[in-house]
């Protein structure tokens, strides 16, 4: 019956796959358990003690002389209780600890199979979210609910047996009471189950409600509806309340069962003793030591069910987990990045720059993804050769970037490095090959230095100092006093659109990789800034072969080759002034510009 | 302390709920020792074999208190969650009052980047604040006081220990358990703190650190994080534990003294054994008023810490901006804005970001102003928008000083489209209608059709209904920009500003918008801030702005032809540097 109620219908996977994960932490569960039992143990044993102690002094009038030992060996008992409270809790805190940083660093390294395509299909704070608060809200399932389900079913069991041969109607009604717990939990429990999804989308839908209105306090300003505002978010908080209401008058309802059920038990057996004992049919003793072993019998019950609520959370928590977990597990199959293996990966190609690509009949699809589809994609670079990719958005231009780049295969045709298949050059190997430059770069949380430098780690201090200059990055040092050691992004502060670039830019210049991908800033920068920056662009295009996702007219002016995107198909290729020529979808693209 | 008093004011309005669900803990906690001292006291007169008649009371009074017990537990639940959820009602309302006057102008100084996210997780941890902390205390409190009185009652000897024994453990180990859990458990957030930050970067940054190498060095910074997150929450844990464990021993220290004190008595017969026998029972049974207090104990760190960090914006100075009651009706007014020896700066320390600005701008003038970044182009913006107060100089908005402006009249005359605008998480009608409450359907749609929006949204399985928030994240910076343009299709207001409305737009379509948005404008004033000089041709006067002074002004085709900054700026932009195709 119990066992059933843990594996109630929907969280059944779930429960199975988290005892999965807890089954791993063997010596601590076996910990938790022990300490468990032996909380139980001395719960029974002091209960003795005292009845024992009471029943001499009470029925049989002795005093300290005569009861000193006992008196001493239940202080003994009560420390050890104590001290087995404290390790119980300790150990199953461990457990939780240990599970969590695993759990959290199977996501982390299922991502990083999955590979940066995958992550683009998913909404980034969801991933976050998931690996940071879904990981933690683990902690209550693991921490408490365990261990008390573990209580809940030794201590009972444990006391059964103590009370049963003493007395057995007590025995019976133990017996018969017991079951009825986990039964109103069940039954309650499944009723709850509805409304607290409700509920908790009402409180999804009322936090997302009130960092959407935070989030848009200046344009609700700027339109002067910071009043109205205030208004509907109150009805929205009501909403949440109301829902709220309804969840807790069931919750509490179960809860009142369960109490019920306990302490008129307790009653119960107390008037059934008492009457016993009044016409001598129990001894005091026994009578006592039940009555005190009573509420015991049934508080791991009770604080089951009150922890089974903060275990459910978790519970839907360790959903979205594995969903993702298998999601990205799933995914890994179109990516080419395995990194996991700490050795180093051995040369298999020589591959001599310049590089020459060739993609043949290339193909890719992802499954749900259509702008991710790609056909017949056939063409070449040549040997230091610049090569404009241009398309509306959605046609797949960052998917073949992707796949030059390695972090996908194809799933049809091949492409080419100096005539090697990229196929056969691990991941590892590859990017070494790769300058990336992208529309938005991250910059992370560190300084200014360290930033730069993690293109290329054991690049020496002068080498830092030459690419920061040819990226023009010392007009942005020049701003800051503390220069290459300014902390950039996150807390830091972020840099602008500009100054990222220009970190991008400088990164790309100290790697000096013999191919250069790509994808030009769209975003308005002052006219001077942005002439600055086209010069610095074609230093580093110099002599490296490119594929670069163009935007602006002059980047595919000055490109020795154009492919043109639609759908994802090459719906044209050529060398711009014969595309020009054509009056195909280049000329259609250009005319639109050239119209204004 | 101070703290805990400002939090109590939040439940000020709510003292009447807040006492009845005091009183009705008290007797909840009451009738479970009671239940238990009486079925002590029922067991051990029954063992003295009296008749069945001197049993009766207590026989009642078991079952009584076993039934009071389960349904006052149940209405104490019950009005003290309603407490609940109103205080978090209470603080929501509290932190968008606090924060409207501070955005955007305080939002360099508000405690860290995240605000808003930390906000609501702040919001969280003091939701239970009462139902956690406050009723247990006074509950624990009272319970000492009646257990101690009735201990005095039966014998002399044994209030000492109960008193002594009861403060102990539901006073003096909890406040220290607090203290020992205060430094780890903020340690602990903080760790976190940093773990997030890594964690968003192991995503968002994954394309660059792979391409790069360097995802072994990302995955190490967050596995050491993550040792030391691992050894401050067992550090919290074992102290936490040990707090419980001493909270368990103190209550049944108590126990064995009231046994000990009451064993000589007893046995002589100097006091009533029956009496013992329910003092020992009720003071085993007070265990659960103590785990309430120390639950509590272990969480006030952190209720504490989000406390703290949500009043401190409270002490963040306000704008200085005096509210203002003259309503204006609707044509009261001609809105010509003047602009009168205007400066600005951020900060005392700071360099000023606008200087000694003067400006008219007749009703149905249009001016561009421009000028490199940095310049003070939106500040002017945000000026008008009353987000920061300026220094020196007037703004007159139909010769009324803008400082005297109410925000609802304001909002009549202004509509801005500012630089990056909000896309609300809402349905795509709910977005449009926020510019306009009262537009009709047609309107909607006729907006829609201006910044070329309209094909996708009929395209949209749901139209208008469609949930835009979920699609927030999936449209793309030139759909949002649009949609905001929409809104400002709908404005009826008779001053437009635009800050670099073509943003985000290919060129072609950027031009076709701006082309009716030109004719909407008709004869509303217009200001115009821009970056690129397309579409500029339209304006009647450009402005050029330069660290925070007007450096030129003129007509475009004066200043084209010239060789300063518009000058530049169009032959720069001619030579396509910064033509954007796709």
């Amino acid at each position: 019956m119990l066992r059933r109620w843990f594996y109630n219908q929907h969280a059944m996977r779930e429960f199975k796959r988290l005892f999965k994960w807890a089954r791993s932490e063997g010596w601590g569960i076996a910990l938790v358990v022990s300490t468990g039992m032996g909380i139980g143990l001395l719960t029974v044993l002091q209960a003795y003690l005292i009845a024992q102690i009471v029943n001499a002094a009470f029925m049989q009038h002795q005093g300290w002389a005569d009861l000193d030992r006992p008196m001493v060996l239940l202080l003994g008992v009560m420390g050890a209780r104590a001290g087995a409270v404290w390790s119980n809790e300790v150990a199953a805190q461990r457990v939780a600890v240990r599970i969590k940083a695993r759990l959290r660093r199977a996501l982390l390294e299922a991502m990083l199979r999955a590979g940066p395509a995958y992550l683009k299909t998913r909404r980034i704070g969801d991933l976050i979210a998931a690996a940071m608060q879904g990981v933690e809200s683990l902690e209550p399932f693991f921490a408490h609910y365990v261990p008390q389900a573990v209580l809940a079913a030794g201590v009972p069991l444990l006391v059964l047996a103590v009370v049963f041969p003493l007395d057995w109607l007590t025995g019976l009604v133990f017996l018969v009471t017991a079951p009825l717990i986990p039964l109103f939990m069940m039954l309650i429990g499944r009723m709850a189950e509805r409304l607290t999804r409700r509920q908790w989308q009402a409180l999804q839908r009322l936090s997302e409600y009130i960092l959407d209105t935070l989030q848009g306090l200046v344009s609700l300003k700027a339109m002067g509806r910071v009043r109205e505002r205030e208004t509907h978010l109150g009805r929205v908080a009501d909403a949440y309340y109301t829902t709220t209401l309804t969840v807790l008058r069931m919750t509490f309802l179960s809860a009142l069962a369960m109490e019920l059920i306990s302490t008129l038990s307790t009653a119960l057996v107390a008037v059934e003793i008492g009457l016993r004992l009044l016409y001598g049919r129990l001894d005091f003793l026994h009578g006592f030591f039940i009555l005190l072993i009573a509420p015991e019998f049934y508080l791991p019950l009770r604080m089951l069910g009150q922890r089974f609520h903060a275990a459910m959370s978790g519970v839907s928590a360790a959903q979205t987990i594995f969903t993702l977990l298998d999601e990205a597990e799933t995914a890994s199959a179109w990516s080419r990045v395995s990194l996991m293996e700490e050795k180093p990966v051995q040369s298999i190609v020589s591959l001599a720059p310049p590089l020459r690509i060739r993609f043949e009949d290339v193909a890719f699809t992802y499954p749900g993804r259509p702008d991710m589809t790609l056909q017949d994609i056939t063409f070449e670079i040549q040997r230091g050769q610049k090569v404009a990719l241009i398309g509306p958005s959605g046609a797949g231009k960052t998917t073949l970037a992707y796949l030059l780049l390695g972090f996908l295969q194809p799933s049809g045709g091949r492409i080419l490095v100096n005539d090697h298949p990229l196929a056969q050059i691990p991941f590892e190997e590859w990017r070494k090959f790769i300058a990336w430059v992208p529309q938005n770069p991250y910059v992370f949380h560190a300084n200014l230095a360290w930033n730069v430098r993690m293109a290329c780690p054991e690049a020496p201090e002068e080498a830092l100092r030459v690419a920061g200059r040819r990226a023009f990055l010392d007009e942005v040092l020049a701003h800051h006093p503390r220069a290459w050691d300014m902390v950039v992004g996150e807390q830091g502060g972020g840099l602008s659109g500009g100054e990222a670039q220009r970190v991008a830019l400088a990164r790309a210049f100290l790697k000096d990789a013999p191919l250069l991908v790509m994808d030009e800033p769209t975003a308005h920068l002052d006219p001077d800034l942005e002439v600055r920056l086209e010069r610095v662009i074609r230093t580093l295009l110099e002599g490296r072969t490119s594929l670069i996702i163009a935007h602006r007219l002059t980047t595919i002016q000055n490109a020795d080759w154009v492919l043109v995107l639609e759908d994802g198909r090459i719906v044209e290729q050529g060398p711009p002034a014969d595309l020009l020529a054509r009056k195909g979808a280049f000329y259609t693209h250009l005319a639109q510009w050239r119209a204004l | 302390m101070k703290l805990i008093w400002r939090l109590v004011q939040f439940l000020k309005p709510y003292s009447a709920h807040v006492v009845i669900s005091i009183l009705l803990g008290v007797a909840a906690i009451a009738s479970s020792i009671g239940l238990l001292g009486t079925a002590a006291y029922l067991i051990a007169r029954a063992a003295l074999h009296p008749s069945i008649a001197d049993l009766h009371i207590a026989i009642v009074g078991v079952r009584f208190l076993g039934l009071a017990r389960s349904v006052i537990r149940y209405l104490e639940r019950w009005v003290s969650h309603g407490v609940n959820l109103r205080l978090l009602g209470e603080l929501q309302r509290w932190l968008y009052r606090t924060l409207v006057p501070l955005l955007p102008a305080r939002k360099t100084e508000l405690p860290t980047g995240d605000l808003l996210n930390r906000a609501l997780v702040d919001l969280e941890n003091l939701e239970n604040f009462y139902v956690r902390f406050i009723s247990p205390i006074i509950v624990m409190a009272l319970t000492t006081l009646g257990l101690t009185w009735f201990s005095g009652a039966i014998f002399s000897g044994f209030w000492p220990w109960v008193a002594i024994g009861l403060l102990g453990a539901g006073g003096v180990i909890p406040l220290m358990t607090y203290r020992m859990t205060r430094k780890p458990a903020l340690k602990q957030v903080e760790v976190n703190a940093g773990l997030s930050i890594r964690l968003v970067e192991f995503v968002q940054g994954m394309e660059d650190y792979l391409l790069f190498g360097q995802e072994r060095s990302m995955l190490k910074q967050i596995e050491d994080l993550e040792t030391t997150y691992h050894r401050v929450q067992m550090h919290r844990a074992l102290r936490g534990g040990l707090g419980n464990g001493l909270a368990s021993l103190w209550v049944w220290f108590t126990v064995w003294g009231v046994l000990g004190v009451g064993l000589d008595p007893v046995a002589r017969e100097e006091l009533n054994g029956v009496l013992w026998v329910a003092l020992v029972v009720g003071v085993l049974a007070s265990h659960e008023a103590v785990s309430a207090v120390m639950l509590g104990a272990q969480n006030l760190p952190l209720a504490l810490h989000s406390a703290h960090r949500l009043l401190s914006l409270e002490t963040l100075k306000r704008r200085q901006i005096a509210p203002t009651h003259l309503h204006l009706g609707k044509d009261d007014y001609q809105p010509d804005i003047l602009i009168r020896n205007l400066s600005f700066r951020y900060a005392p320390d700071t360099p000023p970001v606008l200087r000694d600005i003067n400006l008219d701008i007749p009703l149905g003038r249009r001016i561009g102003i421009v000028g490199p970044s940095g310049a003070g182009k939106s500040t002017l913006v945000n000026l008008f928008l009353r987000f920061w107060d300026y220094d020196e100089g007037e703004i007159f908005i139909g010769g009324v000083p803008l400082r005297l402006w109410d925000e609802a009249s304001l909002h009549r005359v202004l509509a801005v489209l500012e630089q990056r605008p909000h896309i609300f998480s809402d349905t795509l009608r709910g977005n449009l209608r926020l510019a306009a409450p009262e537009a009709t359907e047609d309107q909607l749609w006729w907006a829609l059709e201006q910044v070329e929006l309209a094909d996708w949204a009929r395209r949209l399985p749901e139209g208008l209904n469609t949930w835009v928030g979920n699609l927030g994240a999936r449209m793309s910076g030139g759909e949002r920009q649009r949609l905001a343009l929409a809104r400002l299709f709908l404005s009826k207001a008779s001053v437009i500003i635009l800050d670099e409305p073509g943003v985000h737009l290919d060129r072609a379509q950027e031009a076709r918008i701006l082309n009716r948005l030109m004719a909407w404008v008709g004869e509303r004033t217009l200001i115009w801030i821009a970056h690129s000089p397309q579409g500029l041709d339209q304006v009647d006067e450009i402005v050029v702005l330069n660290r925070g002074e007007i450096v030129e002004r003129g007509t475009p085709h004066a200043l084209r032809e010239g060789n300063g900054f518009f000058g530049r700026m169009v032959k720069l932009s001619s030579r396509a540097a910064g033509d954007v195709v796709i």
